[in-house]
């Protein structure tokens, strides 16, 4: 008897370190999750009584709401700009901390540094970089001789600004990149030296194919992250100006808080996991086609 | 006397006891100065209610999304602010019964035309009175005295004009010195812009709230915009709440800006600054009498509070004499404190009396005319924007927003 206690509390142990993360995970997403699928067939307003329309918010979303399609085109443009700078920064910032050179570790913490500054504070002080008229950007720019621009107020120059600000924190996809470099065996640029091949031939031969993995992991989160932004948009420049800015994310948030209705966000919601998913299925389909694990013989 | 005095404690004690160790939420937009009003007048309160607490709940920006989320979760705080009662209406508690059985409240005593933005007309014809109101101011014309000095301007009166003001503005302004003669709200609340519209003859929606056509981009509205626009171009005026130009008190403290239209909100802050200033009423177009909006705050409680009756009480005090007076940041609601505070005649607040509407004017604001105006304001909002980034295009710009809103106003 007194064994069989003992076992069974020995069987627990391994539950009972991840209770904690797997009821938070039931009770703050995947419960919210669920219940979201289900108030999306509803018309559910946030006050007053819910009523059940079957698919009728799926139909209106995708067949008759010029305001989602258009939130849906200003995110997919937001995206493509996103996604491309961001690894791209992170990567050569990655490979710049990644040399042997005087005080790494202090360059590696001033880097990620940022990456953990509030969203509102990093929009406080950006709004004052970028101001039109004041700002150090447009100042340093007339140094050289160019004609700043109205960086958050023209509907042109808005969703760059927003994809500049976002570049700020890309510390944690920078060290992401450092870990993989960090794992490239040495041996392999000795012996490409002593072969003759240049830094660059050494970057697109070894660094990359290898990186290959790491890649994907930040392709796939920096999607995901383009898809779900809302904080910078929101406090820079409010969605505008004339709505440039104003994402998915932000249509919902009007529509859940400021329409008060709860239902269609819902719907749009599910669409957008949905949108995501296919995005991230499609991803990993093509990354076959260029990932390549050392432990895979081709 | 004396010999009373147990049994006036033991009633005090006995009408405390109900509410012992009972909290009352309330939620307010304050913040700042306005917000310490609030906790004044809580504490007040508290003072007299032994054994209760009042939780003042400070949402600030953002007010309508806490507030809706508090109603969507069940968990609304007993007594709010409110302004848009028909879209919270079904969640609000109707006050006719407990005013009626009220012998402290006279509501002869509040400012008349507060009353009717509280009030919902139902389709049968009866009136439920949904917020009893706190505060609220109208809409005048500020102007730096030291300006018009130095440009040899006589200062304007009551009754004044856009064209004069156009001049006024014209002669003081030196755009290459970033010193400007009208401040424009480059982001207005299109509440308080409708003001601009009454008074041109035209308004955002139908008197029947059904559409924007023919009104959001009726003739008279786009010659509100088209004013502006050309003020903009032609250096008289330049806009505010856009881009750099954050704060329009700023300019005005630092005598770079001539005239400005606002409330109550930023008179603080030109007093701290020691501006020398005036007030006087909106500018009229011409042959046309000038309106202002009422900007107001009131008190409604939800219909789930698990305290109504403490609510109403706490409502009940928040209108009082003593209450009212406390409330220093916008006009006192009772006509009565406003003759003993002697506002009605100084020079500086007589001009928001005389703004208030006429009695039996029928206009009223767009969100009252249709529950769904929320979303037609985003598309009022872009086009806004749109003609202020153009400085072009007024006519087009506000017959795409109409035809836009109506969608809006459809779903």
């Amino acid at each position: 008897m007194k064994s069989a206690a003992a076992f069974n509390i020995k069987a627990a142990t391994p539950y009972l370190f991840v209770a904690p993360w797997v009821l938070g995970f039931a009770a703050f997403t995947l419960g919210p999750l669920l219940f979201s699928l289900y108030i999306s067939f509803f018309d559910w307003p946030l006050i007053g009584t819910p009523e059940f329309n079957g698919g009728a918010n799926y139909v209106t979303v995708l067949t008759d709401d010029r305001d989602f399609l258009r939130a849906l085109k200003v995110t997919l443009k937001f995206a493509l700009l996103f996604v491309p700078s961001n690894l791209i920064v992170a990567l050569a910032l990655a490979m710049l901390l990644n040399r042997p050179i005087f005080a790494s570790g202090f360059f590696r913490a001033v880097f990620y540094m940022p990456s953990i500054i509030s969203g509102v504070a990093l929009v406080t002080i950006w709004s004052w970089l970028l101001s039109h008229e004041y700002g150090v950007i447009n100042y340093v720019l007339s140094l050289v001789g160019i004609d700043g621009v109205n960086w958050l107020g023209s509907p042109n120059w808005a969703p760059a600004s927003i994809v500049l600000v976002s570049l700020w924190s890309v510390g944690g996809t920078m060290l992401i990149f450092l870990a993989g470099l960090k794992s490239i065996p040495k041996d392999l640029y000795e012996a490409a030296s002593l072969s003759g091949v240049r830094a660059t031939g050494q970057f697109f031969l070894i660094t990359l194919p290898l990186l290959s993995p790491v890649l994907l992991f930040n392709l796939v989160t920096t999607v995901i992250a383009a898809f779900q932004q809302l904080t910078l948009a929101l406090l820079l420049t409010k969605g505008g100006p004339v709505k440039s800015t104003y994402m998915l994310a932000m249509y919902i948030y009007d529509t859940a808080f400021k329409y008060h209705d709860m239902g269609y966000a819902a719907a749009m919601s599910t669409l957008m996991l949905v949108l995501i998913f296919v995005l991230t299925a499609a991803i990993f389909k093509l990354s076959s086609m260029w990932v390549f694990y050392e432990a895979e013989v081709k | 006397m004396r010999k009373w005095m147990p049994l006036v404690l033991a009633a005090g004690l006995l009408g405390s006891a109900a509410y012992a160790d009972t909290t009352l939420r309330f939620a307010t937009w304050d913040s700042n100065e306005s917000l310490e009003i609030q906790t004044q007048i809580a504490a007040a309160f508290q003072a007299t209610h032994p054994g209760v607490t009042v939780q003042v709940e400070a949402y600030g920006d953002g007010y309508d999304d806490k507030l809706a989320a508090g109603f969507g979760a069940g968990d609304p705080p007993d007594v709010m602010y409110m302004w848009n009662y028909p879209a919270y209406e079904a969640s609000l508690l109707p006050l006719n019964d407990y005013l009626a059985k009220s012998n402290t409240m006279d509501m002869t005593d509040f400012v008349a035309t507060t009353l009717p933005y509280a009030t919902i007309t139902g389709a049968d014809g009866t009136s439920r009175t949904m917020g009893i109101p706190a505060g609220y101011t109208t809409l005048v014309a500020y102007y730096n005295k030291d300006m018009f000095d130095k440009a040899g301007l006589a200062y304007p009166k009551d009754g004044w004009t856009w064209d004069e003001l156009r001049a006024d503005a014209k002669a003081m302004a030196k755009p290459d010195e970033k010193v400007f003669g009208f401040g424009i709200d480059g982001a207005p609340d299109t509440y308080d812009f409708e003001a601009y519209l009454w008074s041109n003859g035209s308004s955002w929606i139908s008197p029947d709230g059904t559409t924007t056509k023919g009104f959001l981009n009726a003739p008279e509205t786009a010659q509100v915009f088209q004013m502006f626009v050309d003020m903009v171009k032609s250096g008289e005026g330049v806009l505010f709440g856009v881009g750099d130009n954050g704060s329009y008190r700023e300019l005005f403290n630092a005598d770079k800006l001539g005239i400005v239209i606002s409330g109550t909100w930023p008179m603080p802050d030109f007093e701290a600054a020691g501006k020398n200033y005036g007030v006087v009423g909106l500018p009229a177009f011409a042959g046309k009498p000038a309106h202002s909006q009422v900007d107001m705050s009131a008190l409604s409680i939800a219909k789930d509070s698990k305290n109504p009756d403490l609510a109403w009480e706490f409502v009940q005090f928040y209108a009082s004499p003593e209450a009212v007076a406390l409330r220093t940041n916008d006009l006192p609601v009772l006509n009565s404190v406003a003759a003993s505070r002697g506002l009605t005649t100084d020079l500086k607040f007589a001009p928001f009396f005389a703004m208030l509407p006429p009695a039996g004017d029928t206009r009223a604001p767009a969100f009252l005319r249709n529950a769904n105006w929320s979303r037609a304001t985003d598309v009022l909002n872009e086009a806004i924007q749109q003609i202020y980034i153009d400085l072009d295009n007024v006519q087009a710009t506000l017959d795409d927003a109409a035809e836009r809103a109506d969608e809006a106003l459809a779903k």
